[in-house]
């Protein structure tokens, strides 16, 4: 724009300079004129005042030409600084560009940090499930274990019955010790007895009658044997199925306790497997809090990047701003220049006019010239002619024919300075035409000029609509900037609560493990107690069987005894049938009483081993009572372990519910996490966009400000050409003046005949007066144009610093 | 003693007479062609009532013919009782020639230049062919006696010989085809 500008000032200089001449030209012709008309000094000093002008034309042309020099400088300034704006322009893209990438890498972090609290979600899914199947297992332990404790409880009540049975053995036992010992008696008083019956023998051979009295005595007394030896079996029988009775129930006993083992062994199992199952638990909280502790350093490095992007964003936006704040001074300083051009098309337009006016003056002038022509040619002729008559008259035509030379001198000279004038008509025609064309071309330059104004206006207001788009795209990139800064500080309280949580089920969990320990531990106590018990009741069980078969031992000797005894008193019915034999047999007597003592004492001893038998059965009878005392205690502390058993079953299980509750918080915490995760996605996709749009924006600028910078070069051309211009009026001014002492002789010698011309010339001379007043107004609306244009180059140049110090 | 010189030029060439053979220049504003005449007589013209024939001196010195200017002149001569209007380019100054100035014309020209140029005057830079009028003119080419019983300028018509004077138009008159 400036460069049309310049353009036009040059043209319109060179106007200027062609009115000037023109007017110079009609000055000198109207001085001459008036020198013809008074006299030919005033030609003179008309002419030495034209030179002066001419002068202060060629020196005006040489300080236009110096100014059109430095503003060709400044020019080149101006694009240099546009140059730099425009590589700071291309830093700024540059710098948008890697905001660009920023954005990317922070998307980038924001997916990893998704698929972060996806996996948490997965994870607390996972704990879910394992909790709940833990959670199921200590129902079934609990079932169990209530379960385990009811039999235990039932075993108990056996036992205790059991006891309360061996107890009963035990006094009945005691009963049969009691008669054992009366039988050891007895059978002692009967070795006695048998004694005096070997003492008594030998007092047999005094007296048979009292042998056999005594032999009948004595089958009494083996009769009451007899029935003694059956009592003693009958109390044996009894003793048999007593301990055929405690036999089956220490054998029911030993196979409750073994079912009660395999229980306690299944328990001991589940509670392994809970115990494992608690440990997994532990792990999978551990792998919870890493991913919290993971999560959290995502969120803290989100924030942070959330917050470079806000100053970022607000850096940009400060930048747009003055951008803008100096393309709306440009805009105005614009919106000056085109009304300036506008101004300055009326007055082109006007001088076109002006011109034209002039043109036809100048025929007109032409026309007269060339009558001033005519009438030279004749008078050339006529002198001639009157000199050839001066001739011929020889002596008394020699003064006429100095006067005709003289006027002949005169004619041509008038001939030549019309012919002069003539050419300087056409020349001032020709500069009229010129004048003509080239206000056609400057009202296309300054239509030019307005419309590139126009253009300029126009980019200069799309560059503030972008200012102000990029302002708002940096202050919703700042919103969603601390919408992030927000999100993230809730992820990380989220992450907080997540790892808060993390840690109570860690606690719970580790609680938990304990608990399950403490439950192995008693579990493994119980069933070695179990197996003890199994044990005990295995031994009583053998001790049970001896005494049976003891019982069984004693019953063949008691019948042996009876046996014996029948034997015995057929042996004294025989005795006392063969008792008249007696005498003749006493020795016989003597010698079988001698056997029945030895049969005596073998009774004795068999009867003494009864009652140790008695005894250790009664001593067994005590330690089973004493066993199933202690199976007793034992199944009382089987049953309060499996109360305790049952107990921690039912804090685990109320354990597990907390754990549960927490896996599900943390899954939601996840799904929350995962879903501002999304939203932050979004915004980042957004930023992103209005990064771009930044972009584009600068890249927008970077191109106008290349534009401006050619608008800029062709303006240095502009001015380049003005300059040289400016030259060749500087020589035309010379020519001028060449042509000016011409025009003298001329004028010095046209005096007499051009009267005429005064009346058309002082026409001539209001219309070029009112030429220059247009054309003045022209040059000042110029100046005022070249001041517009100053202001803008300032303005170009604060429109340009912005950038400058943002580089 | 200096004479009077009329300095004519034709063909760009500049030539000159005695200004003591010359009657008056006259501006030409066409002839009216004689049929029958050589092609360098231009024709007739009345010059102060009197009708004279025009020679065309550029096509009589071997030229092309004249193409009339503003500036086109007749130079009316006279030799004895001929008048005789030369027709030549231009004609805008008389000089003084000094005698000391005129010198005979070198013998290669005056062969070839068929009698026409009997002298040169050097006027400083300037060189002038003087003419033999008598050979321009000639007597014998224009052997004609002007009448006598017309009084000159009494009635307008020319005092041309009569071969020549007959069927002349007036000069002055309207229609008259140019040259």
């Amino acid at each position: 724009m400036a460069a049309l500008v310049q353009n036009t000032e040059e043209t319109l200089g060179r106007l200027v300079s062609t009115s000037n001449e023109s007017a110079a030209q009609r000055e000198q012709t109207r001085s001459a004129l008036e020198a013809i008309a008074a006299a030919l000094q005033q030609a003179a000093a008309a002419v030495q005042s034209l030179a002066a002008d001419q002068t202060t034309v060629g020196a005006a042309a040489q300080t236009l030409q110096k100014g059109g020099e430095e503003t060709s400088a400044g020019l080149r300034e101006l694009a240099a600084s546009i140059g730099s704006v425009r590589t700071d322009t291309a830093a700024l893209v540059g710098s948008a560009e890697s905001l660009t990438e920023l954005f990317g890498r922070t998307s980038r972090s924001a997916k990893s940090m998704n698929s972060n609290a996806e996996e948490l979600a997965a994870a607390s899914e996972e704990l879910q499930a394992t909790i709940s199947s833990s959670s199921s297992v200590l129902a079934e332990m609990a079932q169990r274990g209530t379960s385990a404790a009811a039999t235990v409880e039932e075993v108990a009540a056996t036992i205790e019955e059991m006891s309360k049975g061996i107890g009963g053995l035990a006094k009945d036992a005691d009963t049969i010790s009691g008669k054992m010992g009366e039988v050891a008696g007895a059978a002692a008083a009967l070795s006695e007895s048998l004694g005096a019956t070997a003492r008594g023998t030998t007092e047999m051979s005094a007296s048979v009658d009292s042998v056999t009295a005594a032999v009948e005595e004595s089958s009494r007394s083996v009769k009451t044997l007899a029935e003694s030896a059956k009592a003693i079996e009958t109390a044996s029988a009894e003793t048999a199925g007593t301990l055929a009775e405690i036999a089956a129930s220490v054998e029911e006993v030993a196979a409750t306790s073994a079912k009660n083992a395999n229980t306690i062994d299944g328990n001991a199992a589940s509670i392994e497997q809970l115990a494992r199952s608690s440990q997994r638990v532990v792990q999978s909280i551990r792998e919870i809090n890493a991913l919290a502790e993971t999560s959290a350093s995502a969120s803290r490095q989100l924030e942070e990047s959330a917050r470079r992007i806000a100053t970022r964003g607000e850096d940009a936006r400060n930048l747009g701003e003055r951008a803008g704040v100096s393309a709306k001074e440009g805009g105005a300083t614009v919106a000056k220049s085109i009304r300036g051009l506008g101004t300055m098309r009326a007055a082109i337009e006007s001088s076109a006019t002006v011109m034209q006016d002039m043109g036809k003056r100048a025929e007109q002038i032409g026309d007269i010239v060339q009558t001033i022509n005519l009438i030279a040619d004749r008078t050339n002729l006529l002198s001639l002619n009157a000199s050839i008559e001066a001739a011929r008259a020889g002596e008394h035509g020699r003064g006429f024919a100095v006067v005709a030379e003289e006027i002949r001198i005169l004619a041509d000279r008038a001939a030549t300075a019309s012919s002069d004038v003539a050419k300087i008509i056409r020349e001032l025609q020709n500069a009229a035409r010129d004048a003509t064309a080239s206000t056609a071309g400057n009202l296309r330059i300054a239509d030019d000029g307005v419309r590139l104004a126009n253009d300029a206006e126009l980019a200069l207001s799309s560059i503030v609509d972008g200012v102000q788009q990029l302002g708002q795209a940096v202050r919703e990139i700042s919103g969603a900037a601390s919408e992030q800064v927000t999100a993230a500080a809730a992820l990380g309280q989220a992450t907080a609560k997540v790892r808060e949580h993390s840690h109570q089920i860690a606690t719970a969990a580790d609680e938990q493990a304990q608990a399950t320990q403490v439950m192995v531990r008693g579990a493994s106590e119980m069933r070695t107690m179990a197996r003890e018990t199994t044990q005990a009741t295995a031994e009583q069980s053998q001790a049970l069987r001896n005494a049976v078969r003891m019982n069984k031992q004693l019953a063949s000797g008691v019948e042996q005894i009876a046996r014996s005894a029948a034997e015995q008193s057929a042996a004294t019915a025989d005795m006392a049938r063969l008792a008249v034999q007696m005498r003749n047999a006493t020795k016989l007597n003597a010698l079988a009483i001698q056997e029945q003592t030895k049969n005596v004492e073998k009774l004795s001893v068999s009867a003494q081993e009864v009652l140790r038998y008695t005894e250790r059965t009664v001593a067994g009878l005590s330690e089973q009572a004493n066993g199933a005392r202690e199976v007793a205690k034992a199944m009382d502390a089987a049953r309060k372990e499996a109360a305790l058993t049952a107990r921690s079953i039912a804090e685990q299980n109320h354990g597990s519910a907390q754990m549960a509750k927490a896996a599900k918080e943390v899954a939601k915490l996840a799904a929350q996490v995962s879903s501002s995760s999304t939203a932050q996605r979004t915004d980042m996709g957004e930023a992103a966009q209005l990064t771009e749009k930044l972009q584009l924006f600068t890249r927008q600028t970077a191109r106008a400000l290349s534009e401006q910078t050619q608008a800029v070069d062709s303006l240095a051309e502009e001015s380049s050409r003005q300059v040289t211009a400016l030259k060749s009026v500087a020589i035309s001014s010379q020519q001028q003046a060449t042509a000016s002492g011409q025009l003298v002789n001329a004028l010095a010698q046209v005096k007499v005949r051009l009267d005429e011309l005064m009346k058309v010339n002082l026409e001539q001379s209001k219309s070029s007066g009112a030429l220059l007043e247009e054309l003045r107004a022209s040059a000042q609306q110029l100046s005022h144009l070249r001041q517009l244009q100053t202001d803008q180059k300032h303005a170009v140049a604060e429109l340009v610093e912005p950038g400058f110090g943002q580089g | 003693m200096s004479a009077l010189y009329v300095v004519f030029v034709v063909g760009g060439a500049e030539y000159a007479l005695p200004a003591s053979v010359v009657l008056q220049l006259e501006p030409f504003q066409g002839a009216t062609p004689v049929p029958g005449t050589p092609d360098y007589v231009a024709g007739i013209v009345q010059v102060r009532g009197h009708v004279i024939p025009v020679i065309d001196l550029s096509r009589l010195f071997g030229g092309e013919a004249l193409t009339p200017t503003f500036d086109t002149r007749i130079v009316v001569t006279e030799r004895g009782a001929r008048r005789v209007g030369l027709l030549v380019e231009k004609s805008r100054e008389v000089l003084r020639v000094e005698p000391a100035s005129l010198q005979a014309t070198p013998g290669v020209i005056e062969e070839n230049s068929r009698g026409f140029v009997e002298g040169l005057a050097q006027m400083g830079a300037r060189t002038l062919m003087l003419i033999s009028l008598s050979k321009v003119i000639g007597e014998d080419e224009l052997n004609v006696e002007s009448p006598k019983h017309l009084e000159p300028g009494s009635s307008g018509v020319p005092e041309l010989p009569g071969a020549v004077a007959a069927g002349v138009a007036r000069n002055d008159g309207g229609a008259r085809p140019e040259h």
